[in-house]
Protein backbone atom coordinates (compact mmCIF):
# COMPACT_ATOMS: atom_id res chain seq x y z
CA UNK A 1 0.00 0.00 0.00
CA UNK A 2 1.93 3.00 -1.28
CA UNK A 3 0.77 6.55 -0.62
CA UNK A 4 1.90 9.16 -3.12
CA UNK A 5 1.28 12.82 -2.50
CA UNK A 6 1.96 14.97 -5.54
CA UNK A 7 2.30 18.75 -5.21
CA UNK A 8 -0.77 19.23 -3.04
CA UNK A 9 -1.92 22.59 -1.78
CA UNK A 10 -4.88 23.22 0.47
CA UNK A 11 -6.54 26.25 2.00
CA UNK A 12 -9.46 26.26 4.42
CA UNK A 13 -12.68 28.09 3.47
CA UNK A 14 -11.65 31.08 5.61
CA UNK A 15 -8.65 31.51 3.28
CA UNK A 16 -5.94 30.31 5.66
CA UNK A 17 -3.30 28.34 3.77
CA UNK A 18 -2.70 24.98 5.42
CA UNK A 19 -0.54 23.09 2.88
CA UNK A 20 1.60 24.38 0.07
CA UNK A 21 3.05 22.39 -2.82
CA UNK A 22 3.75 19.34 -0.72
CA UNK A 23 5.01 16.07 -2.20
CA UNK A 24 6.05 12.82 -0.56
CA UNK A 25 5.78 9.07 -0.85
CA UNK A 26 5.19 6.58 1.94
CA UNK A 27 5.93 2.97 1.09
CA UNK A 28 4.32 -0.19 2.47
CA UNK A 29 5.46 -1.14 5.95
CA UNK A 30 7.15 2.16 6.76
CA UNK A 31 6.96 3.66 10.25
CA UNK A 32 6.80 7.41 9.73
CA UNK A 33 6.50 10.31 12.14
CA UNK A 34 4.98 13.59 11.06
CA UNK A 35 6.06 16.44 13.24
CA UNK A 36 6.14 20.21 13.32
CA UNK A 37 4.90 23.15 15.37
CA UNK A 38 1.20 23.67 16.16
CA UNK A 39 -0.64 24.79 13.05
CA UNK A 40 2.09 23.49 10.73
CA UNK A 41 -0.41 21.38 8.76
CA UNK A 42 0.18 17.89 10.20
CA UNK A 43 -3.45 16.99 10.85
CA UNK A 44 -4.55 18.67 7.62
CA UNK A 45 -2.04 16.51 5.75
CA UNK A 46 -3.26 13.21 7.20
CA UNK A 47 -6.89 14.16 6.61
CA UNK A 48 -5.95 14.14 2.92
CA UNK A 49 -4.80 10.54 3.13
CA UNK A 50 -8.28 9.15 3.81
CA UNK A 51 -10.23 11.68 1.78
CA UNK A 52 -11.61 13.73 4.66
CA UNK A 53 -10.09 16.67 2.84
CA UNK A 54 -9.43 16.92 -0.89
CA UNK A 55 -6.51 19.01 -2.13
CA UNK A 56 -7.15 22.28 -3.97
CA UNK A 57 -4.25 21.42 -6.27
CA UNK A 58 -2.27 18.25 -6.79
CA UNK A 59 -3.22 14.64 -6.09
CA UNK A 60 -3.15 12.11 -3.29
CA UNK A 61 -2.86 8.55 -4.54
CA UNK A 62 -3.57 5.68 -2.18
CA UNK A 63 -2.47 2.51 -3.92
CA UNK A 64 -2.80 4.37 -7.24
CA UNK A 65 -6.40 5.44 -6.46
CA UNK A 66 -6.88 9.18 -6.45
CA UNK A 67 -8.61 10.24 -3.23
CA UNK A 68 -10.54 12.87 -5.20
CA UNK A 69 -12.52 10.03 -6.75
CA UNK A 70 -13.10 8.11 -3.51
CA UNK A 71 -15.35 8.57 -0.50
CA UNK A 72 -13.85 8.52 2.99
CA UNK A 73 -15.94 5.42 3.78
CA UNK A 74 -14.27 3.56 0.89
CA UNK A 75 -10.81 4.82 1.83
CA UNK A 76 -11.30 3.71 5.45
CA UNK A 77 -10.63 0.16 4.21
CA UNK A 78 -7.16 1.30 3.16
CA UNK A 79 -6.36 4.07 5.64
CA UNK A 80 -7.59 4.16 9.25
CA UNK A 81 -7.20 7.40 11.16
CA UNK A 82 -7.23 7.83 14.92
CA UNK A 83 -8.21 11.32 16.06
CA UNK A 84 -6.45 12.99 18.95
CA UNK A 85 -9.41 13.14 21.31
CA UNK A 86 -10.99 9.71 21.94
CA UNK A 87 -14.22 11.36 23.08
CA UNK A 88 -14.79 12.62 19.54
CA UNK A 89 -15.42 9.08 18.34
CA UNK A 90 -16.74 6.98 21.23
CA UNK A 91 -20.40 6.34 20.50
CA UNK A 92 -21.19 2.87 21.82
CA UNK A 93 -22.28 1.58 25.21
CA UNK A 94 -19.53 -1.00 25.69
CA UNK A 95 -15.83 -1.10 24.88
CA UNK A 96 -16.43 -4.21 22.80
CA UNK A 97 -19.14 -2.57 20.66
CA UNK A 98 -16.99 0.52 20.26
CA UNK A 99 -14.10 -1.55 18.89
CA UNK A 100 -16.48 -3.44 16.60
CA UNK A 101 -17.93 -0.20 15.19
CA UNK A 102 -15.34 0.29 12.42
CA UNK A 103 -15.20 -3.37 11.26
CA UNK A 104 -19.03 -3.44 11.12
CA UNK A 105 -19.06 -0.31 8.97
CA UNK A 106 -16.58 -1.97 6.63
CA UNK A 107 -18.94 -4.92 6.26
CA UNK A 108 -16.63 -7.64 7.57
CA UNK A 109 -18.01 -11.11 8.33
CA UNK A 110 -19.22 -11.70 11.87
CA UNK A 111 -16.47 -14.21 12.69
CA UNK A 112 -13.79 -11.88 11.40
CA UNK A 113 -15.21 -9.00 13.46
CA UNK A 114 -15.23 -11.14 16.61
CA UNK A 115 -11.64 -12.19 15.99
CA UNK A 116 -10.43 -8.64 15.27
CA UNK A 117 -12.19 -7.31 18.36
CA UNK A 118 -10.74 -10.00 20.63
CA UNK A 119 -7.23 -9.41 19.27
CA UNK A 120 -7.53 -5.64 19.68
CA UNK A 121 -8.90 -5.98 23.22
CA UNK A 122 -5.91 -8.14 24.13
CA UNK A 123 -3.38 -5.91 22.36
CA UNK A 124 -4.49 -2.83 24.29
CA UNK A 125 -5.02 -4.66 27.58
CA UNK A 126 -8.73 -3.93 27.59
CA UNK A 127 -10.13 -7.45 28.05
CA UNK A 128 -11.24 -6.74 31.63
CA UNK A 129 -13.13 -3.64 30.43
CA UNK A 130 -14.81 -5.16 27.39
CA UNK A 131 -18.33 -4.92 28.84
CA UNK A 132 -17.78 -1.55 30.53
CA UNK A 133 -19.24 1.67 29.19
CA UNK A 134 -16.24 3.56 27.72
CA UNK A 135 -17.46 6.77 29.34
CA UNK A 136 -17.15 5.17 32.77
CA UNK A 137 -13.44 4.57 32.15
CA UNK A 138 -10.50 6.91 32.66
CA UNK A 139 -8.93 8.94 29.86
CA UNK A 140 -6.12 6.51 29.10
CA UNK A 141 -8.54 3.56 28.86
CA UNK A 142 -10.76 5.58 26.53
CA UNK A 143 -7.70 6.48 24.47
CA UNK A 144 -6.70 2.82 24.27
CA UNK A 145 -10.29 1.92 23.31
CA UNK A 146 -10.16 4.45 20.48
CA UNK A 147 -6.78 3.08 19.32
CA UNK A 148 -8.06 -0.50 19.52
CA UNK A 149 -11.07 0.46 17.40
CA UNK A 150 -8.71 1.75 14.69
CA UNK A 151 -6.44 -1.31 14.81
CA UNK A 152 -9.51 -3.58 14.59
CA UNK A 153 -10.33 -2.11 11.18
CA UNK A 154 -7.42 -4.14 9.81
CA UNK A 155 -6.50 -1.39 7.33
CA UNK A 156 -3.05 -1.61 5.70
CA UNK A 157 -2.29 2.01 6.69
CA UNK A 158 -2.85 3.27 10.22
CA UNK A 159 -2.55 6.90 11.20
CA UNK A 160 -2.35 7.89 14.86
CA UNK A 161 -2.75 11.55 15.83
CA UNK A 162 -0.84 12.17 19.07
CA UNK A 163 -1.11 8.55 20.29
CA UNK A 164 1.07 9.08 23.36
CA UNK A 165 -0.86 12.07 24.72
CA UNK A 166 -2.38 11.17 28.09
CA UNK A 167 -0.66 7.77 28.32
CA UNK A 168 1.81 6.78 31.03
CA UNK A 169 5.09 5.02 30.22
CA UNK A 170 3.61 1.52 30.66
CA UNK A 171 0.83 2.33 28.25
CA UNK A 172 3.34 3.79 25.79
CA UNK A 173 5.30 0.53 26.00
CA UNK A 174 2.05 -1.30 25.26
CA UNK A 175 1.52 0.93 22.24
CA UNK A 176 5.03 0.18 21.02
CA UNK A 177 4.33 -3.54 21.22
CA UNK A 178 1.23 -2.95 19.09
CA UNK A 179 3.36 -1.02 16.59
CA UNK A 180 5.86 -3.91 16.47
CA UNK A 181 3.04 -6.36 15.74
CA UNK A 182 1.59 -4.11 13.05
CA UNK A 183 5.01 -3.76 11.43
CA UNK A 184 5.45 -7.53 11.43
CA UNK A 185 2.17 -7.64 9.49
CA UNK A 186 3.75 -5.17 7.03
CA UNK A 187 1.28 -2.43 7.85
CA UNK A 188 2.22 1.20 7.35
CA UNK A 189 2.22 3.29 10.53
CA UNK A 190 2.01 7.07 10.43
CA UNK A 191 2.26 8.93 13.72
CA UNK A 192 1.64 12.62 14.30
CA UNK A 193 3.43 13.64 17.45
CA UNK A 194 5.09 16.45 19.37
CA UNK A 195 6.77 13.86 21.58
CA UNK A 196 10.35 14.10 20.23
CA UNK A 197 11.69 11.48 22.66
CA UNK A 198 9.09 8.99 21.44
CA UNK A 199 9.89 9.79 17.80
CA UNK A 200 13.66 9.59 18.33
CA UNK A 201 13.47 6.20 20.00
CA UNK A 202 10.83 4.51 17.89
CA UNK A 203 10.41 5.96 14.42
CA UNK A 204 12.48 5.31 11.29
CA UNK A 205 11.62 8.33 9.23
CA UNK A 206 10.40 11.81 10.03
CA UNK A 207 8.49 14.23 7.86
CA UNK A 208 8.65 17.72 9.30
CA UNK A 209 6.26 20.48 8.37
CA UNK A 210 6.42 24.20 9.01
CA UNK A 211 3.72 26.61 7.85
CA UNK A 212 2.22 24.01 5.53
CA UNK A 213 5.47 23.17 3.77
CA UNK A 214 7.68 20.10 4.04
CA UNK A 215 11.04 21.20 5.36
CA UNK A 216 12.52 17.82 6.20
CA UNK A 217 11.97 14.25 5.11
CA UNK A 218 14.49 11.64 6.13
CA UNK A 219 15.98 9.54 8.92
CA UNK A 220 15.08 10.69 12.43
CA UNK A 221 18.76 11.03 13.37
CA UNK A 222 19.43 13.62 10.67
CA UNK A 223 16.64 15.85 11.95
CA UNK A 224 17.56 15.73 15.62
CA UNK A 225 21.25 16.41 15.00
CA UNK A 226 20.55 19.57 13.03
CA UNK A 227 19.99 22.44 15.49
CA UNK A 228 19.11 25.04 12.86
CA UNK A 229 16.54 22.73 11.30
CA UNK A 230 15.02 22.01 14.71
CA UNK A 231 14.78 25.74 15.38
CA UNK A 232 13.00 26.25 12.04
CA UNK A 233 10.49 23.53 12.96
CA UNK A 234 9.95 24.92 16.44
CA UNK A 235 11.13 21.65 17.97
CA UNK A 236 13.49 20.85 20.82
CA UNK A 237 16.06 18.07 20.47
CA UNK A 238 15.21 14.88 22.41
CA UNK A 239 16.66 14.65 25.90
CA UNK A 240 19.19 11.98 24.91
CA UNK A 241 20.47 14.15 22.04
CA UNK A 242 20.80 17.13 24.38
CA UNK A 243 22.59 14.99 26.95
CA UNK A 244 24.95 13.58 24.30
CA UNK A 245 25.86 17.12 23.24
CA UNK A 246 26.38 18.26 26.82
CA UNK A 247 28.65 15.29 27.41
CA UNK A 248 30.47 16.08 24.14
CA UNK A 249 29.97 12.56 22.84
CA UNK A 250 31.19 11.92 19.28
CA UNK A 251 27.61 11.46 18.04
CA UNK A 252 24.12 12.06 19.35
CA UNK A 253 22.30 9.18 21.01
CA UNK A 254 18.60 8.78 20.27
CA UNK A 255 17.82 6.39 23.11
CA UNK A 256 19.14 5.64 26.62
CA UNK A 257 20.60 2.33 25.38
CA UNK A 258 22.46 4.12 22.59
CA UNK A 259 23.70 6.73 25.07
CA UNK A 260 25.08 4.03 27.39
CA UNK A 261 26.88 2.25 24.57
CA UNK A 262 28.37 5.56 23.36
CA UNK A 263 29.61 6.36 26.87
CA UNK A 264 31.03 2.86 27.27
CA UNK A 265 32.85 3.19 23.93
CA UNK B 1 -20.92 32.29 18.03
CA UNK B 2 -23.26 33.93 15.55
CA UNK B 3 -22.08 37.45 16.35
CA UNK B 4 -20.62 39.33 13.39
CA UNK B 5 -18.06 41.91 14.38
CA UNK B 6 -18.81 44.98 12.26
CA UNK B 7 -19.14 48.67 13.03
CA UNK B 8 -22.80 49.60 12.87
CA UNK B 9 -25.45 51.46 14.82
CA UNK B 10 -27.26 48.22 15.63
CA UNK B 11 -24.06 46.78 17.13
CA UNK B 12 -23.76 49.81 19.41
CA UNK B 13 -27.24 49.47 20.86
CA UNK B 14 -27.56 48.05 24.36
CA UNK B 15 -28.48 44.31 24.24
CA UNK B 16 -31.67 44.98 26.23
CA UNK B 17 -32.82 47.59 23.69
CA UNK B 18 -32.49 44.99 20.94
CA UNK B 19 -34.21 42.35 23.09
CA UNK B 20 -37.15 44.65 23.78
CA UNK B 21 -37.31 45.49 20.08
CA UNK B 22 -37.52 41.76 19.38
CA UNK B 23 -40.26 41.38 21.98
CA UNK B 24 -42.25 44.27 20.50
CA UNK B 25 -41.90 42.84 16.97
CA UNK B 26 -43.14 39.44 18.13
CA UNK B 27 -46.03 41.00 20.07
CA UNK B 28 -47.07 43.11 17.07
CA UNK B 29 -46.82 40.17 14.67
CA UNK B 30 -48.69 37.62 16.75
CA UNK B 31 -50.87 39.37 19.31
CA UNK B 32 -52.33 42.44 17.65
CA UNK B 33 -54.20 40.82 14.74
CA UNK B 34 -52.38 42.80 12.07
CA UNK B 35 -53.64 42.48 8.51
CA UNK B 36 -51.37 41.21 5.75
CA UNK B 37 -50.84 44.82 4.64
CA UNK B 38 -49.72 45.94 8.12
CA UNK B 39 -47.58 42.83 8.48
CA UNK B 40 -45.88 43.73 5.19
CA UNK B 41 -45.03 47.14 6.64
CA UNK B 42 -43.68 45.53 9.82
CA UNK B 43 -41.63 43.08 7.78
CA UNK B 44 -40.28 45.95 5.67
CA UNK B 45 -39.28 47.76 8.89
CA UNK B 46 -37.40 44.63 10.07
CA UNK B 47 -35.71 44.40 6.67
CA UNK B 48 -34.68 48.03 6.92
CA UNK B 49 -33.26 47.32 10.38
CA UNK B 50 -31.16 44.46 9.01
CA UNK B 51 -29.93 46.42 5.99
CA UNK B 52 -29.00 49.49 8.02
CA UNK B 53 -27.30 47.24 10.58
CA UNK B 54 -24.95 45.92 7.88
CA UNK B 55 -26.00 42.28 8.27
CA UNK B 56 -28.20 41.87 5.20
CA UNK B 57 -26.18 39.30 3.23
CA UNK B 58 -25.63 36.91 6.12
CA UNK B 59 -29.23 37.30 7.32
CA UNK B 60 -30.60 36.72 3.80
CA UNK B 61 -28.72 33.40 3.55
CA UNK B 62 -30.11 32.29 6.91
CA UNK B 63 -33.67 33.42 6.08
CA UNK B 64 -33.61 31.55 2.76
CA UNK B 65 -32.34 28.41 4.48
CA UNK B 66 -35.15 28.58 7.05
CA UNK B 67 -37.98 29.73 4.79
CA UNK B 68 -37.50 27.74 1.63
CA UNK B 69 -38.60 24.40 3.15
CA UNK B 70 -41.37 26.16 5.09
CA UNK B 71 -42.73 27.79 1.93
CA UNK B 72 -42.52 24.52 0.03
CA UNK B 73 -44.58 22.73 2.70
CA UNK B 74 -46.96 25.41 3.97
CA UNK B 75 -48.17 26.98 0.73
CA UNK B 76 -49.40 23.78 -0.96
CA UNK B 77 -50.71 22.20 2.27
CA UNK B 78 -52.79 25.23 3.30
CA UNK B 79 -53.63 26.22 -0.26
CA UNK B 80 -55.11 22.77 -0.82
CA UNK B 81 -56.20 21.42 2.54
CA UNK B 82 -56.93 24.24 5.02
CA UNK B 83 -60.36 23.55 6.64
CA UNK B 84 -61.39 27.18 6.05
CA UNK B 85 -60.91 26.88 2.28
CA UNK B 86 -63.98 28.01 0.32
CA UNK B 87 -62.92 30.50 -2.39
CA UNK B 88 -61.27 28.85 -5.35
CA UNK B 89 -58.37 30.78 -6.91
CA UNK B 90 -57.19 28.39 -9.58
CA UNK B 91 -57.15 24.71 -10.41
CA UNK B 92 -54.53 22.61 -12.12
CA UNK B 93 -55.42 19.16 -13.44
CA UNK B 94 -58.15 18.84 -10.81
CA UNK B 95 -56.00 20.17 -7.97
CA UNK B 96 -57.72 23.25 -6.55
CA UNK B 97 -55.94 26.05 -4.68
CA UNK B 98 -58.03 28.18 -2.33
CA UNK B 99 -57.68 31.82 -1.32
CA UNK B 100 -58.21 31.32 2.45
CA UNK B 101 -55.50 28.69 2.82
CA UNK B 102 -52.99 30.66 0.75
CA UNK B 103 -53.69 33.79 2.79
CA UNK B 104 -53.30 31.86 6.02
CA UNK B 105 -49.96 30.45 4.84
CA UNK B 106 -48.81 33.88 3.71
CA UNK B 107 -49.77 35.49 7.02
CA UNK B 108 -48.07 32.76 9.06
CA UNK B 109 -44.93 33.05 6.99
CA UNK B 110 -44.92 36.84 7.38
CA UNK B 111 -45.36 36.58 11.15
CA UNK B 112 -42.48 34.13 11.28
CA UNK B 113 -40.47 36.40 9.00
CA UNK B 114 -40.88 39.33 11.41
CA UNK B 115 -39.80 37.31 14.44
CA UNK B 116 -36.91 35.60 12.67
CA UNK B 117 -35.52 38.78 11.12
CA UNK B 118 -35.75 40.61 14.47
CA UNK B 119 -34.06 37.64 16.17
CA UNK B 120 -31.27 37.60 13.59
CA UNK B 121 -30.79 41.35 14.07
CA UNK B 122 -30.30 40.59 17.76
CA UNK B 123 -27.98 37.55 17.56
CA UNK B 124 -25.83 38.84 14.70
CA UNK B 125 -25.17 42.20 16.36
CA UNK B 126 -24.94 41.23 20.05
CA UNK B 127 -21.73 39.76 21.43
CA UNK B 128 -22.65 37.09 24.02
CA UNK B 129 -20.20 38.66 26.47
CA UNK B 130 -22.11 41.96 26.20
CA UNK B 131 -25.36 40.14 26.94
CA UNK B 132 -23.80 38.36 29.94
CA UNK B 133 -22.41 41.67 31.25
CA UNK B 134 -25.72 43.47 30.74
CA UNK B 135 -27.74 40.73 32.47
CA UNK B 136 -25.19 40.51 35.29
CA UNK B 137 -25.38 44.27 35.88
CA UNK B 138 -29.17 44.31 35.75
CA UNK B 139 -29.71 41.24 37.95
CA UNK B 140 -26.78 41.84 40.29
CA UNK B 141 -25.82 38.19 39.78
CA UNK B 142 -23.04 37.10 37.46
CA UNK B 143 -24.39 33.54 37.59
CA UNK B 144 -27.70 34.55 36.00
CA UNK B 145 -25.87 36.47 33.27
CA UNK B 146 -23.62 33.51 32.59
CA UNK B 147 -26.54 31.09 32.59
CA UNK B 148 -28.42 33.13 29.98
CA UNK B 149 -25.51 34.11 27.76
CA UNK B 150 -23.38 30.99 27.91
CA UNK B 151 -25.36 28.95 25.32
CA UNK B 152 -24.56 31.64 22.74
CA UNK B 153 -20.84 31.32 23.52
CA UNK B 154 -21.04 27.55 23.11
CA UNK B 155 -22.58 27.51 19.63
CA UNK B 156 -19.33 27.99 17.69
CA UNK B 157 -17.37 25.38 19.65
CA UNK B 158 -20.25 22.91 19.27
CA UNK B 159 -20.31 23.50 15.53
CA UNK B 160 -16.56 22.78 15.33
CA UNK B 161 -17.00 19.68 17.46
CA UNK B 162 -19.76 18.38 15.19
CA UNK B 163 -17.34 18.60 12.24
CA UNK B 164 -14.60 16.79 14.21
CA UNK B 165 -17.00 14.02 15.27
CA UNK B 166 -18.25 13.64 11.70
CA UNK B 167 -14.65 13.30 10.49
CA UNK B 168 -13.77 10.80 13.22
CA UNK B 169 -16.75 8.59 12.37
CA UNK B 170 -16.25 8.87 8.60
CA UNK B 171 -12.64 7.78 9.15
CA UNK B 172 -14.06 4.60 10.71
CA UNK B 173 -16.15 3.91 7.62
CA UNK B 174 -19.44 5.52 8.69
CA UNK B 175 -21.38 6.77 5.66
CA UNK B 176 -23.14 10.00 6.59
CA UNK B 177 -24.27 10.90 3.05
CA UNK B 178 -26.80 9.15 0.90
CA UNK B 179 -30.48 8.31 1.39
CA UNK B 180 -32.62 9.37 4.34
CA UNK B 181 -32.40 5.94 6.01
CA UNK B 182 -28.60 5.97 5.93
CA UNK B 183 -28.49 9.53 7.26
CA UNK B 184 -30.91 8.60 10.02
CA UNK B 185 -28.89 5.55 11.10
CA UNK B 186 -25.70 7.65 11.16
CA UNK B 187 -27.26 10.12 13.62
CA UNK B 188 -26.54 8.01 16.73
CA UNK B 189 -22.75 7.79 16.28
CA UNK B 190 -22.72 11.54 15.58
CA UNK B 191 -25.05 12.72 18.34
CA UNK B 192 -23.88 10.46 21.16
CA UNK B 193 -20.29 11.83 21.39
CA UNK B 194 -21.67 15.37 21.01
CA UNK B 195 -24.17 14.90 23.83
CA UNK B 196 -21.75 13.17 26.20
CA UNK B 197 -19.03 15.69 25.34
CA UNK B 198 -21.39 18.58 26.06
CA UNK B 199 -22.42 17.17 29.43
CA UNK B 200 -18.79 16.52 30.41
CA UNK B 201 -17.84 19.96 29.07
CA UNK B 202 -20.50 21.67 31.20
CA UNK B 203 -19.26 19.86 34.29
CA UNK B 204 -15.63 20.74 33.57
CA UNK B 205 -16.46 24.35 32.80
CA UNK B 206 -18.44 24.76 36.00
CA UNK B 207 -15.51 23.31 37.98
CA UNK B 208 -13.11 25.61 36.12
CA UNK B 209 -15.32 28.59 37.03
CA UNK B 210 -15.55 27.52 40.67
CA UNK B 211 -11.80 27.11 41.11
CA UNK B 212 -11.23 30.61 39.71
CA UNK B 213 -13.52 32.25 42.24
CA UNK B 214 -16.61 32.71 40.06
CA UNK B 215 -19.00 32.51 42.99
CA UNK B 216 -17.09 34.67 45.42
CA UNK B 217 -19.42 37.27 46.95
CA UNK B 218 -18.56 40.92 46.81
CA UNK B 219 -17.77 43.51 44.13
CA UNK B 220 -16.23 42.24 40.89
CA UNK B 221 -14.28 44.10 38.24
CA UNK B 222 -15.75 44.16 34.76
CA UNK B 223 -13.38 44.87 31.88
CA UNK B 224 -16.24 45.02 29.42
CA UNK B 225 -18.42 48.10 29.35
CA UNK B 226 -21.82 47.96 27.71
CA UNK B 227 -22.77 51.54 26.91
CA UNK B 228 -26.31 52.62 27.67
CA UNK B 229 -28.06 55.99 27.45
CA UNK B 230 -31.11 57.76 28.78
CA UNK B 231 -32.62 57.75 25.29
CA UNK B 232 -32.23 53.98 25.06
CA UNK B 233 -33.66 53.47 28.54
CA UNK B 234 -36.69 55.60 27.66
CA UNK B 235 -37.21 53.90 24.30
CA UNK B 236 -37.01 50.49 26.04
CA UNK B 237 -39.75 51.52 28.44
CA UNK B 238 -41.87 52.86 25.59
CA UNK B 239 -41.44 49.69 23.52
CA UNK B 240 -42.20 47.47 26.53
CA UNK B 241 -45.34 49.48 27.25
CA UNK B 242 -46.44 49.15 23.61
CA UNK B 243 -45.67 45.42 23.65
CA UNK B 244 -48.08 45.04 26.60
CA UNK B 245 -50.77 47.61 25.73
CA UNK B 246 -51.27 46.93 22.01
CA UNK B 247 -52.11 43.22 22.43
CA UNK B 248 -54.40 44.12 25.35
CA UNK B 249 -56.21 46.72 23.23
CA UNK B 250 -56.65 44.15 20.50
CA UNK B 251 -57.87 41.55 22.98
CA UNK B 252 -60.48 43.79 24.60
CA UNK B 253 -61.64 45.47 21.39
Amino acid sequence: MTIRIKNISFSYPDGSRALHNLSLTIETGECVAITGHNGSGKTTLVKHLNGLLKPDNGDVLVNDSNTKACKTGQLARQVALLFQNPDDQICKQTVRDEIAFGPKNLGFEKDKINLLVEVSLALFDLVQYKNHNPHDLGYSERKRTAMASIVAMDSPVLIFDEPTAGLDHLEIELLLKVFEKLQRENKTIIVISHDVDFIAENMDRTITLANGEKIFDGPVRNLFQDDSLLARCGLLAPQMVQLSKSCKLPSAALSPQEFISLVQD
Amino acid sequence: MLFIDRPGWLHKLHPFTKLVLLLLSAALAYLTGLSIGSLSLLLAACLLLIISGGIFSVSAKMVIRIFLPLILFMVPIHGLLNPANTTEIFSFHGIVFYREGLFFALKTLMQLGVVISASLAFVFTTHPADLITAVSHASGSISIGYLLGFPLLLLESMRERVVTIQNAQRARGLEIDGNIFRRFTSLGPLLFPLLIGSIVGIEQRSIALEVRGFKIHGPKTSLRLVPDSLLQKLSRRLMLTLAVILPMLHFFR
